[in-house]
């Protein structure tokens, strides 16, 4: 029978010197950016006659701001600088405390520049250009990861609107990948915390046996400028379910450990059963404050919302001027003539071409009879006639831009002329590109509040005016739909909370579906696009994040006797129960996802340690569940 | 019976009796809900109290003289050095140092017999100074308190 523990020793390093002057009266350990390490320090000398600080002869912003580190048994269990000092002063006394810290510079510079690999010096360079790991280009999400590694073994970014072609591959040295979350860290690790000059960053190979590894997952992540690495680390990883700390190795070795939220391996809580006789080695739980909760932040079936589909289809316009000005002068339809200018309403004459989609133009000609019809390319879902806007073409061109000739769409116009082939036989002449219009009149303006062209030259275009009654104009472009990508995910009843309950997830800027309608005249015509349909990606996500949130909660604290654990796995393990009293802690209908242990706090002067413990959330930047963070117990 | 020092300024009288403790260590005991039994956590030595009886006399014959002496042993309260009593027992000289000490407070202390502790006047010549010669003047019992905060070994 155990009823005693030995306190260890505690040694303390100032300047890396040991200082048994200095007394650490706590220390605090955390995960990510919000508790950096901490402890705090009093000097006082055992013989307490001499030597202690006090509030005398000193300038108080002014102090040795040393290095710290402070020792329990053989582990360290602290490293800073002292960055501030506390004063007490009252009738009984003073009190001159020191905070030693490690802050958030400690982990290297600011997000400032991107390092990119520049083909002309072959080697990596930084440049005043934002961070985004595979960004948002074109509707769709692109890899822009180059193979070409640094010193450091991190790869580098490729700006994405350089990388389109084969030749430009080749120019750069490597087909571009997708960054993967494991390679995002290494990368972000040596990029900012380069010099490790306080703290290690992980390897590689580290990275990759704990983070997974899908190209799916990291989607337009874009870093900000001016955050520090801690930050930036928390804001990468806490969408995954991981988390980091630092970790202690030796005295002067420090390193960023990183690990996965809920599903560490667990530690159980020691308290024996009612009636048992003491045994230290069996009972260590003295106080826990905990609270379970199965729905605040919860929910057991999810819709995940990608933007609104766009779809590339050919579409036929029609006059967008009344039938009564068909008979106007040509001559007061040249721009900036007398007639042009003085009736304003000739200026859209044989210039303006509409889909006339919200039913503007029904009646202004007695061709028009009612709104453009949509369903077939909205099928199955229903659309509402609204005005919407062309957009440019999804089919691309070869140099990757889209395909068109005015502002990304393709625009043609009806020659209903016949002509002779070499055999005698006569055919038409059909659809053409506006290319071959007048200099004067093939100037096309893309309208901005409507579907619509407007040629937009100093004459109108003759040639389709000389069509007459045949005349006709078309576009090949993109129109935005009213229905949104969409995936829906239910784990009900499967979960712990007994209601079904839904959550939405509004992810248009990470999942996109882009299509090109068979309707459109670029079928079959063997160039490339810019299709991308991430429907799959979505439903891996809402699994993700049903994994993370059709969990009950645990959060709370507990206090353990004795100050010697394994600090060097304490954060981010996980707690599984309370053994000798049957309590489990488990938080998944699935089993194995337990709260995480995230802080702890190491009371010298109790001879205890308080924990603080939760349960993994997804961040909710994206999800109004995790908007709502007010604990309501 | 002995003499007695502190931070090498004699407190003039006789010491009746010097008594230490033992070093007080760290700890602290902890139970847990409805498990029989109690813990605790240990900690290191630390210090210890040592309280010495002492007849304060220096000659003084007039009340004046010992307000005086006691003017110089309150110098003394709250300095910190080492503690030496020197007494003859029998053959020997008992010499004991007692470092880091601070010397925290003192108390009048009634004599056996005394209502209250007050200062009385050696008539009957019953002290004596170091050579021997009878002292005669004012004396009173003080309890002297110190506290040895760094106990050897």
């Amino acid at each position: 029978v155990s009823l005693r523990i030995e306190a260890p020793d505690v040694r303390v390093f100032v300047g890396g010197v040991e200082s048994p002057n200095v007394h650490c009266l706590n220390a605090t350990l955390g995960a990510g950016a919000q508790t950096l390490p901490r402890a705090l320090l009093e000097i006082q000398p055992p013989t307490r006659h001499t030597g202690r600080r006090r509030l005398l002869d000193m300038e108080f912003a002014s102090f040795n701001q040393a290095e710290v580190e402070v020792m329990v048994g053989g582990q360290v269990v602290h490293w800073g600088k002292a960055l501030a000092q506390a004063v007490n002063l009252d009738e009984s006394g003073d009190v001159v405390r020191v905070v030693s810290r490690m802050d958030e510079h400690h982990f290297g510079r600011q997000l400032y520049r991107t390092f990119f690999y520049d083909p002309l010096t072959r080697e990596t360079v930084g440049h005043a250009l934002p961070t985004v790991f595979n960004p948002d280009w074109d509707g769709r999400t692109v890899g822009n990861m180059s193979t070409q590694r640094d010193k450091a073994n991190k790869s580098s970014l490729f700006e994405h609107e350089s990388i389109e072609t084969l030749p430009a591959f080749s120019f750069h040295g490597s087909v571009p990948q997708y960054w993967t979350l494991p390679e995002a860290v290494y990368y972000l690790c040596f990029a900012l915390n380069t010099a490790q000059k306080y703290v290690l960053n992980p390897t590689l190979a580290e990275l990759k046996a704990l983070l997974p590894a899908s190209p799916a997952m990291l989607r337009n992540h874009e870093c900000r400028v001016g955050e520090y690495l801690p930050a930036l680390l928390d804001e990468i990883l806490a969408p995954f379910g991981y988390g980091w700390t630092v970790t202690y190795l030796s005295r002067g070795r420090r390193k960023l450990r990183f690990f996965q939220r809920s599903a560490s391996p667990p530690n159980d809580l020691h308290l024996q059963t009612p009636g048992a006789t003491l045994n230290m080695k069996n009972s260590n739980l003295e106080r826990m404050a905990m609270t379970a909760d199965a729905a605040n932040r919860s929910f057991n079936a999810v819709t995940v919302f990608g933007d609104h589909v766009q779809i590339e289809s050919t579409f036929e316009l029609v006059k967008g001027w009344e039938d009564d000005l068909d008979t106007t002068e040509h001559g007061d339809l040249t721009k900036n003539e007398e007639g042009w200018f003085d009736n304003p309403e000739r200026r859209n004459v044989w210039r303006k071409w509409v889909l006339n989609e919200a039913g503007d133009y029904n009646k202004t000609r007695p061709e028009i009879k009612k709104a453009y019809d949509l369903s077939a390319l909205a099928h199955p879902y229903p659309y509402l006639p609204r005005r919407r806007k062309f957009e440019s073409a999804i089919t691309l061109d070869s140099d990757k831009s889209p395909k068109g000739n005015a502002g990304g769409i393709y625009v043609e116009w009806w020659d209903n002329q016949f002509t002779e082939g070499a055999d005698g036989v006569e055919t038409q002449v059909g659809w053409r590109p506006i290319e071959d219009l007048g200099p004067e009149s093939r100037q096309v303006r893309v309208l901005e509040r409507e579907c619509g062209i407007f040629f937009d030259g100093v004459e109108i275009p003759y040639e389709i005016v000389a069509q007459g009654a045949n005349a006709k104009v078309r576009v090949t472009a993109t129109i935005e739909l009213d229905y949104r990508a969409e995936v829906q995910v239910t784990r009900w009843p499967a979960s712990l909370l007994k209601d079904l309950k839904e959550e939405i997830f509004d992810c248009a800027t990470k999942f996109k579906v882009r299509k090109r309608h068979f309707t459109s005249r670029w079928v079959g015509s063997g160039l490339e696009t810019s299709e991308v349909d991430n429907t799959a990606d979505m439903r891996v996500f809402a699994n993700q994040l049903l994994d993370g949130w059709n969990l009950a909660t645990i959060d709370g604290t507990f206090t353990l006797t004795g100050v010697e654990f394994d600090y060097l796995s304490v954060i981010g393990s996980t707690i599984s129960g309370i053994s000798g009293r049957g309590v489990g802690f488990n938080v998944s209908p699935r089993g194995g996802h337990w709260p995480t242990v995230v802080g702890a706090v190491i009371r010298f002067d109790q001879q205890c340690v308080d924990f603080t413990v939760d349960t993994f959330r997804e961040s909710g930047e994206v999800g109004a569940a995790g908007r709502r963070r007010e604990e309501r117990v | 019976m002995g003499l007695l020092t502190f931070n090498s300024k004699e407190i003039p009288g006789t010491t009746e009796a010097i008594v230490t403790g033992s070093p007080e260590f760290s700890s602290r005991r902890v139970r847990y809900w409805d498990v029989v039994g109690e813990g605790e956590i240990v900690g290191q030595n630390g210090g210890r109290d040592i309280v010495v009886q002492h007849l304060f006399h220096d000659g003084f014959e007039t009340p004046q003289d010992l307000a005086a002496g006691f003017r110089d042993l309150n110098k003394l309260i709250r300095q910190h050095g080492r503690l030496i009593l020197i007494a003859d027992v029998g053959d020997d000289t008992f010499n004991e140092p007692y470092n880091n000490c601070t010397f925290d407070r003192y108390e009048r202390t009634p004599l056996p017999g005394q209502q209250a502790a007050t200062p009385i006047k050696d008539y009957a010549q019953t002290l004596f100074d170091d050579n021997g010669e009878a002292d005669g003047g004012w004396f009173i019992l003080l309890t002297l308190y110190f506290r040895q905060l760094l106990v050897p070994a």
